[in-house]
């Protein structure tokens, strides 16, 4: 979508965390349903992290696949169902998992 | 050596958000963020509730370019300004607190927030909105839900605009509301035509409602 923006943000945070360290290492989160791009974040990262201190930084990326919860039985289950419960058959729930885009962790040089 | 951090990416524009938020609560001013596809009809919208709302109300209008949409609400005499993202597919809570430089917005107790037209980008960048409305319109077929999950757990709302066509349109009702129960139990939605004002009724009584 927006993906520069995005990744600018992230190599911001990850600076203001190192505190002048060079980062080795960005670890972020990705949800399903958050429609981030990873592919095109690494991109714009490869690009924009030149003479930056997160230049070179590997980024790592957990990826959280989307869960509804059931608003009748509370049983959890993916998008692939369409929001059918396979427990109890009713239709309709809320996202309980997926809308996650945040950075975990860094890694510095000590 | 690592650190944890657990930050938001978007924190940035979380905060900013949460300025505009207070801003607008302090103002008692409910700002409603009407998010859809191009073509749906959020200005349409926009119009129709200016014209049966009966309170006093101001209007953002984003898009990436032109001035069409703040030209037709202009002429409806209520405050307007227009942002031009100038490419960008979505506002952002910063655009949003540059706007309300320009717009007069002390006696309104409406701000309407038109987004641009798009099912992805909006859903990520909260603007500091009491609620976030979701217009979908019967042409773009039923399916929508089960296409943009992520917009449609966002909303507190839905309008589903131009029923008018659905004679002529294979557009099953009962499959599109699956489609939103399967990611929001809550929101409600509002069957209208802009062009006809049907349904319109609900949706003004709804927003007179989340005012209290």
């Amino acid at each position: 979508m927006h993906e520069l923006t995005l990744t600018q943000n992230i190599i911001d945070i990850a600076v203001h965390e190192a505190q002048d360290r060079r980062i080795t290492g960005i670890n972020l989160v990705i949800g399903e349903l958050s429609s981030v791009v990873e592919e095109s974040i690494r991109f714009c990262f490869d690009v924009i992290s030149k003479d930056t201190p997160a230049e070179g930084a590997r980024l790592s990326v957990t990826k959280v696949p989307a869960v509804i919860r059931c608003a009748c039985c509370s049983c959890t289950f993916g998008m692939d169902m369409e929001g059918l419960c396979p427990q109890c058959g009713k239709r309709g729930g809320e996202v309980a998992a997926g809308r996650e885009f945040y950075m975990e962790s860094i890694e510095v040089e000590d | 050596m690592k650190i944890n951090v657990v930050k938001n990416i978007l924190d940035a524009n979380d905060q900013m958000a949460a300025e505009n938020k207070f801003f607008f609560e302090k103002r008692h001013i409910v700002a409603v963020n009407i998010m859809a596809s191009p073509g749906a009809g959020k200005t349409s919208l926009i119009l129709r509730t200016i014209e049966g709302l009966g309170e006093p109300i101001a209007v953002i209008e984003g898009d990436i370019a032109s001035t069409f949409d703040a030209e037709k609400v202009g002429e409806k005499q209520v405050p307007v300004v227009q942002i031009n993202t100038g490419g960008a597919c979505h506002l952002d809570a910063s655009m949003i607190k540059t706007s309300l430089k320009k717009l007069s917005i002390d006696k309104a107790r409406y701000l309407f927030i038109e987004n641009v037209g798009n099912l992805v980008c909006p859903a990520e960048f909260v603007l500091g909105e009491k609620v976030r409305v979701l217009v979908a319109s019967v042409p773009e077929g039923d399916d929508k839900p089960f296409k943009y999950p992520g917009m449609f757990s966002t909303v507190q709302a839905v309008v589903l605009n131009k029923m008018d066509v659905l004679p002529y349109i294979d557009f099953n009702v009962a499959r599109f509301m699956e489609g939103v129960r399967a990611v929001n139990q809550e929101a409600p939605v509002f069957q209208v035509s802009c062009r006809t004002k049907e349904g319109l009724q609900d949706w003004i009584d709804w927003l007179k409602k989340i005012k209290s």
